[in-house]
């Protein structure tokens, strides 16, 4: 009883955690949730799903939304929320794998505590998201849990492999290397006699492969190639994928030297200090820093006492292999598009290792003090990141969405504004354009975070004084000015 | 027949593992010593300007005029010719849009700027920074250059820019630099091969050497089964070559891993420019006689350790 107690807890730590931006903001969180609303909204005006361009094609996100708006009878924007929803219930997920290979109920319970709060903030910032990746995620951890069956049903394997390679590309990518991953691990118990699992991976391997390379061959016949797929790209990953390998397989101190290098360089490419790309995060402060070897430490205790686990390093080596592949594919605009991406599969391997350093620390004295200090330490200390996505860059407001559909009707000009008011322009079918060289007599929308983080063009973030200095927003005319919103009619350039 | 004796040599010392383990980080640290400097200075090699000139007292070429003229409060180098735009590309490497009189960004505020707009009566353009000597320096084209050569004292020198060509001196840059630096890497390079190969070979004939024992109960047991010893051998040599490929290639994996990643870790601590420099593909082709070597001397070894047996 006490057992699900805490882990009812849990999960509604995890619900409160992710739907959090919802609760304050009252509206989805990062731009790619207008276009998948829209996309929704499409499927249920005309009734049929199209697969026409990159937003399309991998329809499972917008097919969610649309499936709980029509059975519950909500309005699509508020059924976007499932997919965090569905993102917390991977804290389930994650209770059952670390249960599984550690077989130690306290190793079980701090490994969704510590993806749910990690120092890296990436569930909240991440699943708190209606994105594609998003929608995958419950799919990606199901999968993981549902391998360690012994004998899983394959119909379900097949419904589930189906879902996630239809969810999102990088997903099913992830899943597909864990699966190589654990495939030679196989082999290799072959040659110490143990066939075991050899036949059943096989056969796993081969659906998700065939089902992987068919929907995605589909895909290329209709847009061409897409990032990270790209014929080079996946060469340099099967090399990265031995590399990775070969570490893990030299020795216990060689997998942890090597994380012990890795993810310094994840935390400051994650915070805006690696990458050639300007962005709005904040410098990452000493108390972080604090933060993430509280973390960090346990974590290779874990991955030092199981790395001979199969499964713990099979999870490994798949996620360590996409992780390190984005920071030596460049520190570019691709880099860092393929890097936080991976990021997000990488906090799974680290909230694992994480949880199943308890086994051994508890064994010592004060080891349950120091679970629960640390347990609630990780709590408080992820408020940075909960503020981060509660007001940071990605946020919108309930009130930017009202005024602005409010002001649709009147505005018979285009608007200049930026990559992030251009995805809920998008979806109110506001004509735009995005920033340039201001013109006299060019209409500007700006918001609230323009000012506070600057101006969003793709992934890179400016200044907005760089388009509209000081005295160029002093001399223009405020047309409107709604407290988030304001928009400019430029006067003197 | 083969799983069998796969698998014994799966276990045991000198094993298959060990074998493998070995190729692929000695072939990595082989890859990333051999072929990592080279590459980065490759890379520049393509990222840097290429000035491609040479300076000769003689024509043919572009003429150019230099020299340090007094101007207003101090010396300055004023660059001129007759053809001021083809001079700045032979010096910079690129097309820099100037006008009848230009001058570098770092003295754009210094008393040279009214100056010289006072003694040509006209204005100044100021070039965009480009992290070089031209920063500080005047070009103007040689009418404006005779006037102001006759308000402004300094020694004037004449010179000829051409295309870089074996006669004449290379004008020192970046570019030439970091190609005289792959020139003496190159140099090292086959130093570095010659004395790795012998390296990793010896380590491979230990390796074979110590796994006697293993193989002594090996052939114990096959001639128990009554296995020709033509048919173990061969098996043993299938299964090394294909560890060896198998070591190749994950060599060259961690040679690919690691470099781009001790380039970012140079970048964070010594500020070096991160140029990506991950191996080319064909640098596994390279490893290859190595490796080969290395496996004709393990299975020499183990050879050896059969004859002296029987």
């Amino acid at each position: 009883m006490r057992k699900e107690i805490i882990l009812t807890i849990i999960l509604v730590l995890a619900i409160f955690t992710v739907l959090s931006p919802w609760l304050v903001n009252k509206a989805p969180y990062i731009g790619d949730a207008w276009i998948h609303l829209r996309k929704a909204e499409d499927i249920v005006i005309q009734g049929r799903l199209r697969l026409e361009e990159y937003n399309d094609m991998w329809p499972l996100v917008n097919l969610i939304i649309v499936f709980y708006s029509t059975i519950l009878g909500i309005s699509p924007l508020i059924s976007t929320q499932i997919i965090p929803f569905l993102v917390s219930l991977s804290a389930i997920n994650l209770y059952i794998i670390s249960l599984r290979v550690s077989r130690y109920k306290y190793a079980a319970f701090s490994t969704p505590i510590a993806l749910i709060f990690t120092p890296l903030y990436t569930f909240i910032t991440f699943g708190s998201a209606v994105m594609k990746e998003t929608a995958a995620f419950y799919l990606t951890t199901l999968l993981i849990a549902y391998f360690l069956i012994n004998r899983p049903n394959l119909i379900g394997f097949l419904l589930l492999s189906f879902g996630l390679v239809v969810g999102h590309h990088f997903a099913s990518l992830v899943i597909f290397i864990f699966l190589l991953s654990a495939l030679i691990e196989d082999s290799l118990d072959l040659l110490n006699g143990n066939a075991y699992y050899l036949k059943r991976d096989i056969i796993m391997i081969s659906i998700f492969g065939a089902l992987l390379l068919s929907w995605n061959f589909f895909v290329f016949s209709k847009i061409g190639w897409f990032l990270p797929i790209s014929g080079n790209s996946l060469l340099m990953m099967v090399f990265t994928l031995f590399g990775i390998w070969i570490i893990s397989r030299i020795g216990r101190l060689s997998s942890i030297t090597f994380q012990v290098f890795l993810i310094p360089l994840t935390v400051l490419a994650w915070r805006g200090h690696l990458h050639d790309i300007p962005t709005p995060i904040n410098p990452i402060s000493i108390w972080e820093v604090r933060d993430l070897i509280i973390f960090i430490i346990p974590a290779l205790i874990g991955l030092a006492i199981f790395w001979r686990d199969r499964t713990i390093r099979s999870i490994s080596v798949s996620t360590t292999t996409l992780i390190a592949f984005s920071l030596i594919s460049g520190l570019d605009y691709n880099g860092l598009v393929i890097f936080t991406k991976s990021l997000h599969y990488y906090s799974i391997f680290l909230a694992l290792v994480f949880g199943l350093s308890w086994p051994l620390i508890l064994k010592k004295r004060l080891g349950k003090i120091l679970f629960t200090i640390v347990s609630i330490y990780l709590i408080l200390a992820s408020v940075t990141g909960i503020s981060l996505a509660l007001n940071g860059p990605g946020a919108y407001h309930e009130i930017e969405y009202k005024q602005l559909q409010e002001l649709r009707d009147k505005l018979h000009e285009p608007l200049i504004m930026d990559v992030k008011l251009s995805y809920l322009s998008k979806y109110l079918n506001i004509e735009h354009t995005t920033f340039h060289k201001l013109k006299q007599g060019e209409y500007v929308l700006l918001t609230k975070s323009n000012f506070i983080h600057g101006i969003l063009l793709g992934y890179v973030w400016v200044d907005l004084s760089l388009y509209m200095p000081y005295h160029v927003i002093s001399s223009c005319d405020r047309l409107f000015d709604g407290g988030y919103l304001k928009i400019f009619w430029v006067n003197n350039v | 027949m083969f799983e069998y004796i796969l698998r014994s040599f799966y276990r045991g010392s000198g094993n298959v593992k060990m074998y493998i383990l070995t190729i692929a980080a000695l072939g990595a640290i082989l890859l990333m010593i051999l072929y990592a400097p080279a590459g980065y200075l490759n890379e520049v090699l393509e990222v840097v300007p290429k000035p491609d000139i040479s300076i000769s007292d003689h024509p043919p070429g572009t003429e150019m005029y230099y020299g340090y003229l007094n101007i207003g409060s101090g010396d300055f180098l004023v660059i001129s010719s007759r053809n001021t735009s083809e001079v700045l590309r032979l010096l910079i490497g690129k097309d820099v849009r100037i006008s009848k009189i230009s001058i570098g960004c770092k003295i754009s505020n210094s008393t040279v700027r009214g100056y010289l707009e006072d003694l040509i009566k006209g204005r100044v353009e100021v070039l965009e920074c480009m992290d070089s000597f031209i920063d500080y320096a005047a070009i103007v084209e040689y009418d404006t250059f005779q006037q102001i050569t006759g308000h402004c004292p300094g020694e004037i020198q004449k010179i000829y820019l051409r295309n870089y060509a074996a006669d004449g001196i290379a004008a020192p840059s970046a570019y030439t630099l970091a190609r005289d630096l792959l020139k003496i890497v190159s140099f090292h390079q086959n130093l570095l091969y010659a004395s790795s190969t012998i390296l990793l070979s010896a380590i491979c004939l230990i390796l074979g050497l110590r796994s006697s024992n293993d193989i002594k109960q090996m052939l114990t047991w096959l001639s128990e089964m009554h296995i020709p010893i033509r048919k173990t051998l061969f098996y043993i040599c299938l299964i090394y070559l294909g560890a060896t490929i198998i070591g190749v290639f994950a060599g060259y994996g961690l040679a690919h891993l690691m470099v781009p990643l001790i380039l970012i870790f140079l970048k964070l601590f010594f500020k070096i420019p991160y140029i990506y420099a991950g191996l080319d593909i064909s640098s596994i082709i390279v490893i290859l006689p190595i490796a080969l070597l290395s496996l004709l001397s393990y299975i020499l070894a183990i050879l050896w350790m059969i004859f002296r047996g029987r």
